[in-house]
């Protein structure tokens, strides 16, 4: 009896155990049947993806393929090919990022085969299929001299890589390795005694340029790369300039097929061409400076093409370079919005029957491309898109209908001043806009002229506030408006001399100083950058829906150090900035600002965080004046010592509402929220005393300089990304030890009882918060993340995680939620326990097959649904669309059966009352009885 | 008076029951056919038990007053027998554990329409006391159900956002 007994009990056991995993997994089950994914019909219908591939570094004509293309490698670190007829990418490859994946050199697309070479140490030879641009061989070049690497020139032709290094005072040594097995051939030494560090070289195949001496008596040797016992020609800079030339000169090899380089002179007001050969022959002719050189060859004959730009109208002069003869039919002369500058980076002049036709490959200043043929632009890419560094995403205005209610309701005209209604001009007023819609509506009834309108009839409001506008800023200096629905670009705006501030990797900073609610005012953002020539800061307003400039640039006359965008509107709605330039002086733009700034002054903190000496200092603004506005240093923090940096400084998104202050327990009551609109997370990357890498991570009251917590973690290293909402932050890393990537969380709670029910202030409280956190394996690899905001913060968080493997991510919040229980047994209304690892589900994955690469940042940003939230994607690809965290939970569905519910409900209506017509009829029958 | 003389004129001719003359006074007469004096016996058995009706009334009023407090147990036992999970029946038993006695309040003034006399308010006061002590349990029923509003947690949602006293921004240096 005992063993059966014990034996049921067992079985009682596991069977509980079962019942257990079961429960986990119908739990987990449900979890992500809570996330959205897409039914196979409704791809592309909520979102986008725009590829591009970047500023274009090398490029060449594929002409002996069947499929005419062009190649091209960027400054991404990408290999692509291009449609002729269209632009569009027939193939990308997108290798390391960063140096590691630097591409260094191109060629071998006239032999039929593609050769690349990127990457530092060690160089790797990349060999394409060049239609399908799958990778047939790859191998490592064995670099000797690895400080050496940038000095390196690389030639390749006829399927041999040669790999050209100067030794400085003595030779060129030439390696040639066969460029598909990656055998070394051949190891020459061309002696050059004359070359040192100083020497300026250029390479024009099979010679090597170098120019050599001081300005005024300058001398241009040539050195055949390929025959050891050649001497070093030379050829005197008066020869090619005669006599009465300036210095500095300053050498270029010209693009195009033939070993040709130009020598400009005079401070590059002029330049001369040398046609290097055996015997060097140098052209006669000035060209101005500015022109971009190119050398295309028709029937043998080499033809120089002078691109000059001016006035927006790009010219392109072709002429016989031996005798400068010009050749009209060939130049051309193109006016287009999208070239700025350009210089042919590749050229291809075919004989056809009709005669040569040139196709020009043009890359702008701007980093857009444009295909150019005869006088015709065929197409252009806007590849300044790739590389974006600030974003915002902007409520269209209302449109022209709802503008006239608005202007009839205007809300100062209906102040009542001096109480008396204007009753009949406001009568007057009604029935005049009431014509006017009577007109519009009868004249789209008779499918008249569209009206006049200064906005495109489809870039109004929505009823849900999802068609928005995606204003973006770009490395290149460029903006763009793109619409939400289908990704159009609808205006560009290119503002000239301005880069983006230095220290920051090159940011440019976006404010939105007033949205397109407050009509009749126009929406306005502001762009705070740095001038490329002075270093001092611009100030650059426009209109984010029309793309005009408002202001104009305004240069500021000092260096920029931080700027804060006020919470606060004037009378006419526009957010003023505050500029705390370099002297810790504090500017406001617009200067009518001022007063309202320094109205809020008391209440104002600003801080800063230097990231070469590691310190941060929070200054007050509580001694400003109602005239002048006084920064006052209340705080600093010497905060990394000497092998910690400062990597990250994350601050919480303005704009976010936390609708729930508090989270409910098992028992009911309430752990309230810390919620410190003032707290910044601060990441220190470095080494650890004993030679690891560490990570710290501060939490920081930027008002009082309060250290709230600080955790370190040991043997972890970047990449960091850090997401900072509400009460918690979600931060990435790599662990070293485990060798994987981790993400941790944290969350703050202010205790069951709430200090001060009504407002916050850092200043009053003392109490630290209440810490949880825990840890979890990410099994894969994360290239950025943001979490998703609404307009009331009444839908759940979910974070928004760009996987390496080009997927999008939808983490819910709940999965990294540190309060997951280790202890099934107590346990929270919707808390999940506590796994270690967190699992990719393929339905999370917002983009679904449309893969992202190199995400350089998400931006998220509410729908006027507050379930819904956008989601814009941008790196070398742009990916927009919407997530809906809790579900749409405040619109019908899609396929809710509208005639259904009408039907049904007619007909219930309908048999109602003829029941009850019979029923008095039957009544009325009985009653005769 | 003219009654009287009507009576004097009309006695010559017609025999008078009911009222003895005074001349009749000292006559015994007897009894008319069908009467027995037991039924007259039974008669005033009949008016002792009448008067004892206001006796009934009463009683029968104190039943009604009484009667909520008997469910009592009843209604525990439901509510033992519902259990303490959220489902549909156990909600509507304790729902209709509510609404009866609130009911039955409101119509206070119409069950005790029909009852009057001493104990009226003392019974109207029992039969209050029984619904609020059935409203009670039922309270107490919704409480250990979890249903009633009385932790923090309940009220969360009515809790507004602390409003920010001081403003902030930075980040990095830019230059």
């Amino acid at each position: 009896m005992a063993p059966f007994v014990r034996s049921f009990r067992g079985n009682i056991h596991r069977f509980l155990i079962d019942v257990q995993i079961l429960q986990y997994l119908i739990i987990l089950v449900g979890l992500f049947n809570l996330s959205l994914c897409l039914y196979e019909d409704q791809v592309g219908k909520f979102d986008w993806k725009q590829n591009y591939v970047g500023k274009i570094k090398f490029a060449s004509f594929d002409t002996v393929s069947a499929a005419k293309k062009i190649i091209v490698a960027t400054e991404e670190n990408v290999i692509a090919a291009l449609n002729l007829k269209s632009g569009q990418i027939l193939w990308r490859r997108v290798l390391e990022k960063g140096y590691g994946g630097q591409i260094r050199a191109l060629g071998g697309v006239t032999d039929g085969d593609l050769v690349s070479v990127s990457g530092g140490v060690p160089a790797i030879v990349r060999a394409w299929d060049l239609a399908t641009g799958h990778i047939l061989h790859e191998w490592p070049i064995a670099e000797q001299n690895h400080d050496r690497i940038k000095d390196v020139k690389w030639h390749i032709k006829d399927g041999t890589l040669h790999h050209i290094l100067p030794i400085y005072n003595s030779a060129v040594e030439v390696t040639s390795y066969d460029s598909k097995t990656g055998d070394k051939l051949k190891t020459r030494r061309v002696s050059a005694p004359f070359i040192t560090q100083e020497t300026e070289c250029v390479l024009a195949a099979p010679y090597l340029a170098c120019l050599k001496g001081d300005s005024s008596l300058a001398v241009l040797l040539l050195v055949h790369l390929f025959d050891t016992h050649s001497q070093p020609q030379s050829v005197t800079i008066n020869t090619i300039f005669g006599a009465g030339a300036q210095g500095p000169y300053h050498l270029e090899s010209i693009l195009g097929e033939e070993p040709i380089i130009s020598i400009s002179a005079d401070n590059n007001q002029r330049k001369r061409i040398l046609l290097v050969g055996e015997v060097p022959v140098p052209i006669q002719r000035d060209i101005v400076g500015d022109a971009a050189l190119y050398v295309v060859s028709i029937d043998n004959e080499k033809i120089l093409l002078e691109t000059t730009y001016k006035n927006g109208v790009t010219e392109i002069v072709a002429s016989e370079l031996l005798t400068s003869k010009p050749m009209p039919n060939i130049s051309t002369s193109v006016t287009h919005n999208s070239l700025l500058s350009p210089t042919i980076i590749a050229s291809v002049c075919p004989r056809q029957t009709k005669g040569v036709t040139c196709r020009h490959l043009l890359a702008s200043e701007d980093h857009s491309v444009a295909l150019l043929q005869h006088n015709k632009l065929i197409w252009a890419r806007e590849e300044a898109l790739a590389n974006i560094v600030a974003v915002e995403i902007i409520e269209l205005p209302m449109s022209d209908r709802d503008q006239e209610i608005e202007t009839e309701f205007d809300q100062k005209e209906s102040i009542d001043v001096d109480s008396s209604w204007d009753v009949l001009s406001m009568m007057f007023r009604r029935i005049g806009s009431q014509l006017k819609q009577a007109k519009t509506f009868l004249q789209s009834i008779l499918s008249l002229t569209p009206q006049q309108s200064n906005q495109r009839m489809d870039l109004v409001r929505d009823k849900f506030g999802l068609h928005k506008m995606i204003v973006l800023v770009t490395s290149a200096g460029k903006l763009y408006g793109i619409e939400t629905r289908k990704g159009e670009i609808i205006w560009q705006l290119r503002v000239r001399g301005i880069r983006g501030f230095s220290k920051r990797s090159d940011a440019i900073i976006l404010y939105v100083q007033r949205g397109s609610r407050h009509f009749p005012y126009p929406p306005q953002c502001v762009l705070l950058a740095e001038d490329k020539q002075t270093g001092e800061g611009i100030v650059y307003t426009f209109n984010p829906i029309t793309g005009q400039p408002l202001d104009g640039l305004v240069k500021l006359g000092y260096r920029i150090k931080q700027s804060m965008l006020l919470h606060v509107t004037t009378d006419d709605f526009l957010r003023g900035i505050l500029i705390f330039d370099i002297r810790d002086k504090v500017h406001v733009y617009p200067k009518g600002a001022t007063a309202i700034a320094a109205s809020i002054a008391k209440n104002t903190y600003i801080f800063t965080a230097d990231q070469t000496t590691g310190i941060l200092s929070g200054y007050s603004l509580s001694y400003s004046t109602s005239q002048e506005l006084i920064s006052h240093k209340v705080w600093e923090l010497l905060l990394s010592p000497k092998n910690q940096r400062i990597t990250h400084v994350v601050s919480k998104n303005p704009i976010e509402r936390v609708h729930s202050q508090g989270r409910v327990l098992s028992d009911r009551s309430v752990l309230y929220k810390y919620i410190n609109p003032n707290l910044v997370t601060i990441v220190t990357e470095g080494v650890g005393h004993t030679h690891k890498n560490t990570l710290n991570l501060y939490l920081l009251d930027v008002v009082s300089g309060a250290m709230i917590f600080s955790i370190m973690h040991k043997r972890v290293r970047g990449p960091v990304h850090v997401v900072h909402s509400e009460n918690w932050i979600v931060y990435s890393y790599f662990n070293e030890k485990s060798r994987r990537t981790e993400i941790a969380s944290l969350e703050l709670y202010e205790g069951k009882i709430q200090s001060n029910t009504t407002v916050f202030s850092s200043l009053t409280t003392t109490k630290l918060p209440i810490v949880e956190r825990q840890a979890f394996i990410f099994p894969a690899a994360i290239e950025s993340m943001r979490e998703t905001i609404t307009e009331k913060g009444i839908t759940s968080k979910h974070i928004i995680v760009a996987l390496a493997n080009g997927g999008i991510l939808e983490l819910p919040w709940m999965m990294v939620d540190p309060r997951r229980p280790i202890n099934p047994e107590v346990r929270e209304e919707g808390v999940i326990p506590y796994m270690p690892e967190i699992p990719i589900h393929m339905d999370a994955i917002i983009n679904y097959n449309q893969s992202v690469f190199r995400v350089s940042g998400i931006h998220t940003s509410p729908s006027g649904l507050e379930s819904t939230c956008l989601v814009f994607v941008h790196g070398l690809d742009l990916f927009y669309t919407r997530v809906a965290p809790s579900k749409t939970f405040d619109v019908l569905k899609e396929d809710f059966d509208y005639y259904l519910i009408v039907i049904v409900l007619a007909a219930l209506l309908i048999s109602s009352y003829i029941t009850k017509k019979l029923a008095s009829q039957k009544a009325q029958k009985q009653a005769w009885k | 008076m003219t009654a009287i003389k009507q009576n004097t004129k009309r006695s010559k001719w017609a025999l008078d029951f009911a009222h003895k003359n005074k001349q009749e006074k000292n006559v015994d007469i007897a009894s008319p056919p069908g009467y027995t004096p037991a039924v007259a016996l039974f008669h005033a058995v009949d008016s002792i038990r009448e008067s004892d009706s206001n006796h009934l009334i009463i009683k029968k009023s104190w039943d009604l007053a009484l009667g909520p407090l008997k469910q009592v147990p009843m209604n525990l036992f439901i509510m033992y027998m519902a259990g303490n999970s959220i489902s549909i029946f156990p909600i509507m038993m304790v729902g209709m554990l509510i609404i009866r006695p609130v009911k039955a309040l409101f119509t206070l003034q119409q069950t005790f329409k029909v009852i009057e006399g001493t104990h009226a308010f003392g019974q109207k006061f029992v039969y209050f006391l029984g619904q609020l002590v059935n409203i009670a349990l039922a309270l107490y029923k919704c409480q250990s159900m979890g249903l009633l509003p009385t932790h923090a947690s309940d009220w969360l949602a009515f809790v507004e956002p602390q409003a920010r006293l001081e403003y902030s921004s930075g980040g990095f240096i830019y230059v």
